[in-house]
């Protein structure tokens, strides 16, 4: 198996500040191959495109997760591979999933978002917030490991908006407690999810200015929410979270 | 959790003058760490002088927390004991930029109708129920950046680039959310300032004198927002003022000094300027 290439990161920031819709719009995407250089330790999968799926977060997400399972968090903090992949490796993937850069109306804002370290964080990458998104939510200890992340993955505004970007989402006991609670109490995640999961996400981000959370374990966050169900149940909308009536 | 001029339901130590004696200068000490071919590791020690605090810490009813944050590794990690002294080891491909440090003193079991003889006056006969998670002390926070070379922080470029705007009908701008200060020039400008202006030494000095220092006044004036708080600009700015001989007595809270403080990080651009001009080649004349 092939090592794994990925741009040299002066290359990167090369790309992002010259980009040229045009040359995102045909078959490939045109790179320079001396700016190419391997990763150490981390070998090229391959079969990924063929398992990346432009119509399904989950599977994509679970997809890369498993082809780069070894990757350390200090290299999936880098943007060399992920930029890589989306030029190169998983192109046609990126052109199929934000597909304004081939019907001609992709901007260079457009472009750097998606194909680039989002401006609104990691979680909001496209490959980078999705690899991350599993890292996060996987629980090696359950029957199905990714039983938390399908949950995380149950809306994508939630993931990406209101979860996903708190620090919350950086303390791995909170996100078990809390995946978990939803995972077993379908009451409250089968309607309403997106509402319910704002007062959730509003909560625990209110409860941390006066507690300090990542000293906490999963059962605390579990154990909170269960305290909390009676009010959950009542909330049917977002505005009713966003004005403050729970 | 982060503690910033926040008051808490309950009074803390650390914040304002809630609980006597106040935390003194030095009750926070992060040695540099010691850099093995796999790991970091961070001495840290905390000091605090409460006794009726440091009696519950004895008896195991609160314990010392610091608590270790990496915002691109989503690194996040609570490290408990009764010692005020950690020894924290973290493998380098767990983190990655700017680790944060806050440390606290916090509730380990519940501590029924908590009252401290050394609460500020305020607090008079009023007593907490206080639960495990809730803290009795706020050390102020710290931070490390592994990005940040110390010892190569003295070129403009370290933290400053010149970069293409990407739009033509925007005029030059400055961007101050990224790593580096970015001066945003509209595509044709940034061609002819590739192709041409950055290759020639003729017009260093004139761009040091102009745009970069004026994005660098720019950054300056804004440099204490939160939200430039661990871009490694405003980190290596902040660093060299704090360590750097040539700019002691400068204080990046005190605006009025801005611009002398930007002609002294570029090393006196208009003086280069001027130097350089006075020995340019002139285009002979017929």
């Amino acid at each position: 198996m092939a090592l794994q290439k990925v741009f040299r990161e002066a290359y990167v920031e090369a790309l992002r500040s010259n980009i040229d819709p045009a040359k995102y719009a045909g078959e490939s995407f045109d790179y320079e191959e001396s700016q190419v250089h391997y990763m150490a330790n981390v070998h090229q999968p391959e079969n990924l495109l063929e398992r990346m799926d432009e119509k399904d977060e989950l599977k994509s997400a679970i997809a890369l997760y498993e082809e780069y399972k070894e990757l350390t968090p200090l290299a999936a903090s880098k943007n060399d591979l992920w930029a890589y992949l989306a030029h190169v490796d998983l192109f046609s993937y990126m052109q199929k999933r934000f597909p304004a850069v081939t019907d001609g109306t992709a901007d260079v804002k457009y472009i750097r978002e998606h194909w680039f370290r989002s401006a609104n964080g990691t979680i909001r990458s496209s490959l980078a917030g999705l690899w991350w998104s599993v890292y996060c939510s996987v629980d090696e200890s359950r029957e199905d490991k990714y039983e938390l992340t399908k949950m995380l993955f149950q809306n994508d505004n939630i993931r990406t908006h209101y979860f996903g970007p708190s620090t919350i989402f950086r303390h791995r006991e909170a996100v078990i407690g809390i995946l978990e609670f939803l995972v077993e109490n379908p009451d409250i995640s089968k309607v309403h999810f997106n509402s319910r999961c704002i007062y959730i996400a509003q909560y625990f981000n209110r409860l941390g200015a006066v507690k300090q959370l990542a000293y906490m374990d999963r059962n605390f966050f579990k154990g909170e929410l269960m305290k909390r169900k009676t009010i959950l149940k009542t909330v049917t909308s977002k505005a009713q979270v966003l004005n403050g009536n729970k | 959790m982060k503690i910033n001029d926040i008051s808490l339901p309950y009074p803390v130590l650390g914040i304002s003058d809630d609980v006597l004696p106040l935390l003194k200068k030095d009750c926070v000490s992060i040695e540099r760490p010691t850099m093995t071919a796999t790991s970091l590791q961070f001495k840290i020690h905390l000091k605090q002088r409460n006794k009726e605090i440091s009696q519950f810490i004895r008896k195991g009813k609160a314990e010392y927390v610091c608590e270790i944050n990496c915002t691109r590794t989503f690194y996040r990690k609570c490290y408990k004991q009764s010692s005020a002294d950690f020894e924290i080891e973290i493998p380098r491909k767990d983190v990655s930029g700017r680790i944060e440090f806050d440390m606290f003193v916090t509730v380990k079991t519940p501590i029924e109708q908590y009252h401290n003889s050394q609460f500020n006056q305020d607090y008079e006969g009023v007593y907490f129920d206080m639960e495990p998670g809730d803290v009795l002390v706020a050390f102020p926070s710290a931070s490390y950046n592994l990005d940040i070379k110390y010892d190569k922080l003295y070129a403009a470029g370290s933290f400053m680039q010149i970069a293409n705007g990407g739009d033509d009908s925007r005029p030059t701008w400055f961007n101050l959310s990224e790593d580096k200060i970015l001066i945003m020039l509209p595509p044709k400008m940034f061609k002819l300032y590739d192709e041409k202006i950055r290759v020639d030494r003729d017009y260093i000095e004139i761009i040091h004198s102009s745009i970069v220092f004026n994005a660098l006044v720019f950054a300056l004036t804004r440099i204490n927002k939160s939200e430039y708080d661990g871009k490694q600009w405003a980190e290596s700015i902040k660093y060299r003022v704090k360590t750097e001989p040539a700019l002691k007595g400068f204080d990046l809270e005190d605006t009025e000094r801005v611009f002398e403080l930007a002609q002294t990080l570029l090393e006196d651009p208009y003086q280069r300027m001027f130097d350089h001009l006075s020995i340019m080649k002139r285009p002979v004349e017929d």
